[in-house]
Order: C-alpha cells, then sequence, then structure tokens
C-alpha cells in the first residue's frame, strides 16, 4: 500500500523496563503499520509484550521513568515519540482513543455516566451545554444502549459489565478520534455479551471511518474484528498479514501451534498442545525466541535470529522464521 | 449400579438485603438440578456468569450447603457424611480451583502441599508419603527438583499441575474441577487438558467440569448439561448437545462461541439482551425474553423435559413433551 494510506507507522519500536538496575527488553524492535479504515489485531499470549506496544504509542504505560522507549511512532502526519507531553494529552484526547478492559476501574465511580461522557464531549471543543447533552444521548444510543435519558443517570456500578464497556465506548467515541486502541475490550464478559461488543465495535469503527487496534489473545475475537493480524511472541512481533492469510495458511510456527492449541468445537479430537512455557524477560534465547518449543527447529535457530520472510503467494504475509511454511519470495527482506 | 455421582433436584437460594430494615429477598441461584457423572465421565456443566454452575460445584463440595435435594457419591448421601464427620467421603471427592495463584499457598512449598492430604489422613509414614508424591509428581510431569520449591517458581500452567497433583493424592474417584484453564494460556490450557484426559483414563477417574468455554467442553467432555438462571436447560452428548444444539439458549452460546476463522465474522451479534437478574427472573422459560422463537406459553409456563428421538433432554416449548405425566422438570430424565 503507499505510505500516504497508513494512519500509523511504527518502526524499531523497543520498550525496555529498569528493574534493579537492569534494563530488560519487553518490546524488541517492533515494526508496524496500520492503515486507515481498518483493524489491526494484535495476538499474543500473556506477557508477550501486546499490551505494552498498544500502550506505549499513547505514552500510558505507567511511571515513565521506569520505561525507556525507542523507535518511531508516526501517527498521521505526527513523530508522537518527541512531543512533549502536553502535546501528547491533546492527542490521547482527541485523535487517539483507548477502550480498557476492566471497565469498572477505568469509570469514575461516583459521577453518572451522562455526565462523564459529556466531560469528554467537552474536552474537544466549546459546544454549550444543551449541545453536549444532545451529543451524549446520541452516543448512548449509537451505543445501543436502551432508554438514553435513564440511563445516563446510572453510575457505573449499577451497569452490566456489558453495558458499562458500551459506555467506554460511548467515551472514546466521543472526541471524534482516527484511532481506537482497543486492549482485551471482551475479555471479562460472557460470550454472549462478547459478541454484542464486538459486533458494535466493528459497527461504529466502520461507521466512523476510523482505524482500531484491537489487542486480544483470543484468535476467534480476532478473527470476527480484524482485517490485519499481528502475531506477537515473546516480546517480539512473529508474523503479520491479512486475518485471513493468518487464520488459513499460518506461515510462522508458533502461530500455526497456537491455532492447532485452540480447543475447538468443531475439532474436538485436534488439540495439539504447545510444550513448555513463554520464556521470562529476563531470560530471552539469544536467537530465535520461539526455538526452545519449536517442533520444527534446527541448529540455525539457536545461532542467529531469523529476519522476516516474505511469500510469494502473499506479499502482505510476513513470518520471522527460516523455515516457515510455503514458498517463500525470491528476495527476502 | 448407581452412578458416581448423583446430584437430585438440587435448590439453593441466597438470601439478600438491599438495606438493614427491608425485608429479606432471595436470589434462587440453583432451581431444581438433576445431574449425574458415571464412573470415568467427564461431564461438562456449561453456561455462563451468574447461571448458577459454580453454586452447584460448591454444594457438591460441601463449601456450602443446599437448601433442599441430595448429592450422592457412590451411592452414600454426602450430606450425611457430612452430618456424622465422615472424612472418608471426602477423600473420594477433590476439587480444582480456577485461579492456580490463590488456591495454593504460597507460604508452602511443594512438598508440604503435596503432603498435606496424607498427613490430615493420618496413615502413612514418613517415608510412604515422600514415596507417593515422588510419584504424584510424575503423573503430573513436573521435574522431581519441584518439592523443595515453593508456589511462586512455577508458571501458572505448573502451579494448575500442582493443583491437580494435591487433588488426586488421595485417589479420588470424582473429580469437580472449576473453571480450571480460563486463567492460563492458550498453549498451556491445551497440556492441561491432555493431561486431564490420561487420568481419567489411567485411574477410571470421574470428572464434573465447569466452564464457560464450549471448546474446552467438547475436547475433554463426553456428557454436557447446559444452565440458564439457575435451571439445567439442556442434556446429552457433548456431540449432540455442542454440535447440535436444540434449545434456544445452547444455539446461542453455540453461535457466539467464535472460531479461530473468518466464518467468525458472520456469528457476532446474534443474541440480543443480556442474563436477567437471578433477584427477579423472568416468569415461566427464564430465557424467553432473550429468545429469538418465544411463544406466548413461554412466558408463563415453564417449560418441563422433552427426550428427543437421540436421547438428549430438553427444556423448551418448541419440543413435545414427553407422553409421561411424570415427565416435569423436577423428575430425573
Amino acid at each position: 500500500m503507499p505510505p500516504s494510506a497508513s494512519l500509523l507507522d511504527i518502526k524499531y519500536l523497543s520498550v525496555a523496563v529498569r528493574l534493579q538496575g537492569r534494563q530488560i527488553d519487553i518490546v524488541d524492535r517492533v515494526n508496524l503499520g496500520l492503515a486507515r479504515d481498518r483493524t489491526l489485531a494484535i495476538v499474543g499470549e500473556s506477557g508477550s509484550g501486546k499490551s505494552m506496544l498498544a500502550m506505549s504509542i499513547v505514552r500510558l504505560l505507567g511511571d515513565a521513568k521506569r520505561f525507556a522507549v525507542s523507535g518511531k511512532i508516526h501517527f498521521d502526519g505526527k513523530e508522537l515519540l518527541g512531543l512533549p507531553e502536553a502535546r501528547m494529552r491533546e492527542i490521547r484526547g482527541r485523535d487517539i482513543s483507548v477502550i480498557f478492559q476492566d471497565s469498572l476501574n477505568a469509570l469514575n465511580p461516583v459521577v453518572p455516566i451522562g455526565r462523564q461522557i459529556e466531560e469528554a464531549i467537552s474536552r474537544i471543543g466549546t459546544s454549550s451545554r444543551e449541545a453536549g447533552r444532545r451529543e451524549m444521548l446520541r452516543l448512548l444510543d449509537e451505543v445501543k444502549i436502551p432508554s438514553p435519558e435513564r440511563r445516563a443517570l446510572s453510575y457505573p456500578h449499577e451497569l452490566s459489565g456489558g453495558m458499562r464497556q458500551r459506555v467506554m465506548i460511548a467515551m472514546a467515541l466521543a472526541s471524534k478520534p482516527r484511532l481506537i486502541i482497543a486492549d482485551e475490550p471482551t475479555t471479562s464478559l460472557d460470550v454472549t455479551i462478547q459478541s454484542q461488543i464486538l459486533s458494535l465495535l466493528r459497527d461504529v469503527r466502520r461507521e466512523n471511518g476510523m482505524s482500531m487496534i484491537f489487542i486480544s489473545h483470543n484468535l476467534g475475537a480476532v478473527a470476527a474484528i480484524a482485517d490485519d493480524v499481528a502475531v506477537m511472541y515473546a516480546g517480539q512481533i512473529v508474523e503479520t498479514g491479512t486475518a485471513e492469510d493468518i487464520l488459513s495458511v499460518p506461515r510462522h510456527p508458533y502461530t500455526r501451534d497456537l491455532l492447532l492449541a485452540t480447543p475447538r468445537i468443531d475439532r474436538p479430537g485436534e488439540l495439539r498442545p504447545i510444550p513448555g512455557v513463554v520464556p521470562r524477560f529476563d531470560s530471552m534465547p539469544f536467537a530465535c525466541r520461539f526455538a526452545p518449543r519449536c517442533r520444527g527447529a534446527r541448529e540455525v535457530c539457536t545461532q542467529k535470529p531469523p529476519a522476516p520472510a516474505e511469500f510469494r503467494s502473499s506479499t502482505d504475509q510476513q513470518a520471522r522464521c527460516f523455515f516457515p511454511a510455503g514458498e517463500r519470495h525470491v528476495a527476502t527482506a | 449400579m448407581s452412578p458416581l455421582l448423583d446430584v437430585r433436584n438440587l435448590r439453593k437460594s441466597f438470601a439478600v438485603s438491599r438495606s438493614f430494615l427491608a425485608p429479606k429477598r432471595y436470589v434462587r441461584a440453583i432451581d431444581l438440578v438433576n445431574l449425574s457423572v458415571e464412573r470415568g465421565e467427564a461431564v461438562g456443566l456449561i453456561g455462563e456468569s451468574g447461571c448458577g454452575k459454580s453454586t452447584v460445584a460448591r454444594c457438591i463440595m460441601g463449601l456450602i450447603r443446599a437448601d433442599a435435594g441430595e448429592i450422592l457419591l457412590e451411592g452414600k448421601s454426602l450430606s450425611e457424611a457430612r452430618r456424622r464427620r465422615n472424612t472418608r467421603a471426602h477423600e473420594r471427592l477433590q476439587m480444582v480451583f480456577q485461579d492456580p495463584y490463590s488456591s495454593l499457598n504460597p507460604r508452602m512449598n511443594i512438598e508440604a502441599i503435596l503432603t498435606e492430604p496424607y498427613r490430615i489422613q493420618g496413615k502413612l509414614s514418613v517415608r510412604e508419603m515422600r514415596e507417593r508424591i515422588v510419584r504424584l509428581l510424575e503423573e503430573v510431569s513436573l521435574p522431581s527438583d519441584s518439592l523443595s520449591k515453593y508456589p511462586q517458581h512455577f508458571s501458572g500452567g505448573q502451579r494448575q499441575r500442582i493443583s491437580i497433583a494435591r487433588a488426586l493424592a488421595l485417589r479420588p474417584s470424582l473429580i469437580v474441577a472449576d473453571e480450571p484453564l480460563s486463567a492460563l494460556d492458550v498453549s498451556v490450557q491445551a497440556q492441561i487438558i491432555l493431561l486431564m484426559k490420561k487420568l481419567q483414563k489411567v485411574h477410571e477417574l470421574g470428572f464434573l467440569l465447569i466452564s464457560h468455554d464450549l471448546g474446552v467442553v467438547r475436547s475433554f467432555c463426553t456428557r454436557v448439561a447446559v444452565m440458564y438462571l439457575g435451571r439445567i436447560v439442556e442434556e446429552g452428548t457433548a456431540q449432540q448437545v455442542l454440535d447440535d444444539p436444540r434449545h434456544p439458549y445452547t444455539v446461542a452460546l453455540r453461535e457466539a462461541s467464535l472460531p479461530p476463522d473468518i466464518s467468525a465474522r458472520d456469528r457476532l451479534n446474534k443474541i440480543q439482551g443480556e442474563i436477567p437478574s437471578a433477584l427477579d427472573p423472568p416468569l415461566g422459560c427464564h430465557f424467553h425474553p432473550r429468545c429469538p422463537r418465544a411463544m406466548a406459553r413461554c412466558k408463563s409456563e415453564v417449560p418441563g423435559w422433552s427426550v428427543l428421538p437421540d436421547g438428549r433432554r430438553v427444556a423448551c416449548h418448541l419440543y413435545p413433551q414427553a407422553a409421561a405425566p411424570s415427565a416435569t422438570q423436577s423428575d430425573k430424565g
């Protein structure tokens, strides 16, 4: 795709945490692009660094002194990494919205949800109170909260988890952002509610022409909502491509094994676990980080880190592996 | 021969009061549940949060006392045994909890955790205990140098192996596992499923698996019961219930369980509404406000059991009820 179509361009992004005088890399030289009007899912297990990666984009890592972020984050014509905090706060309030997993902690417990949404609306402009209220009710309606007038007066604890997540989405939409980052937004919800929220996220993203980064460990949720997928393992992106390619013709052994390890209703007999455990950040394998658990690992896999390979059949798909499945493009990157 | 576990007409309500002076109201957590597990059989109890499935597990384990009904293990009443403080009955019945972080005492090393059941039982010498726990570690595939370590040295999956080893110590005939996989990463879940399968076979061990994950249940269980707001609504073999669900609620659950391929995209948002409060459950069939096929009588009449030609039971007015007048929900199907 031409570079102008890209909303977000991440180059060599690393996040390190300072622990007891040591610096430990959590996210390791990530390259990632997100086009306009698309959903990119970042998939990985716990400890893969997927949330760190996403939160480093909006500088919401917590105590800034503990984290060292390096690389380039190009968003909508601006370089985010060098921006002063005040500018960054503007971008978070206007251009990029974040939806968290835990809606109960993310909302103010003593303010009715309608007021909280109105506050989010007022942050982007100088509309009158009346206009702000109208917009708030419109947003509650857009996220399909029944009887918005009455619900606007509710406090967060009076709402179910699904309803609270709808409120979070309404707040995220309030500033008409160009990018929404949703960090495991449906993880604590029941499956029928998850299905409703995923559908809502997909619809509001499309209707508002935004892009979305969807962070999840749930391959089913990713399959339902993502256009593109980046698979993370132990702080690195190991495979990228369209959702269709990644899920139907995975190239990296980790992606393939993760799909085979996922219990499926329609394939009950085919369960195959991945041996071993995710390596700890303070003792990462030096070469390919998946090699100790990889069934296809050979000598070279423990000697040097692999570069991303591209494939003849799909120019968008890349896998960081010496021996990926499928025929490689002749000139590898 | 009597089944391994026989739960008959179980009821449990919890009192809730909004304020000190307000009259007490009751939440019917379990409204007449019948359930059985045969020797060496794995039965899945599925449903969304608040449906009462964990309350069933806790009643079976004696962690809470049921209001009415009977629980028989190997033909003997468990409440009777508990009244007489007969701990032998408990040795045959063990539990594995969801959270491998809070269910192991962090101040006890693995040796202490695994010998505790034997010390309480008080039958074995120190040497015999030592032999047993070394064998237990082998059975759950933990390294033999684990004994002197503490829970914090282990990953979530390894801790769940320790929990399983502890449950196995007294050679139970039934293990009740309440969401034992939901805190684990996907790559590790499959390891634990295969471990439980092996133990089930080797020891002819019965399992009652409480889970919200239909894929997990399909991979491990041969029989399944589906709960909604305190009642079982469908029961049959895993193949019948999960591959070809008949109760509209089971159909909705199946639809909302997203497979990791792009067919997931067509499955979103098929069910409306949320699970109602158990304080004020809908009359008639509890599911009727969300049911796409609800009829007039569903609003007033509690459906009895229908036995379908394939042998499964469904509590739904869509299916003709068994001719025998005794075939109501209060009887065993």
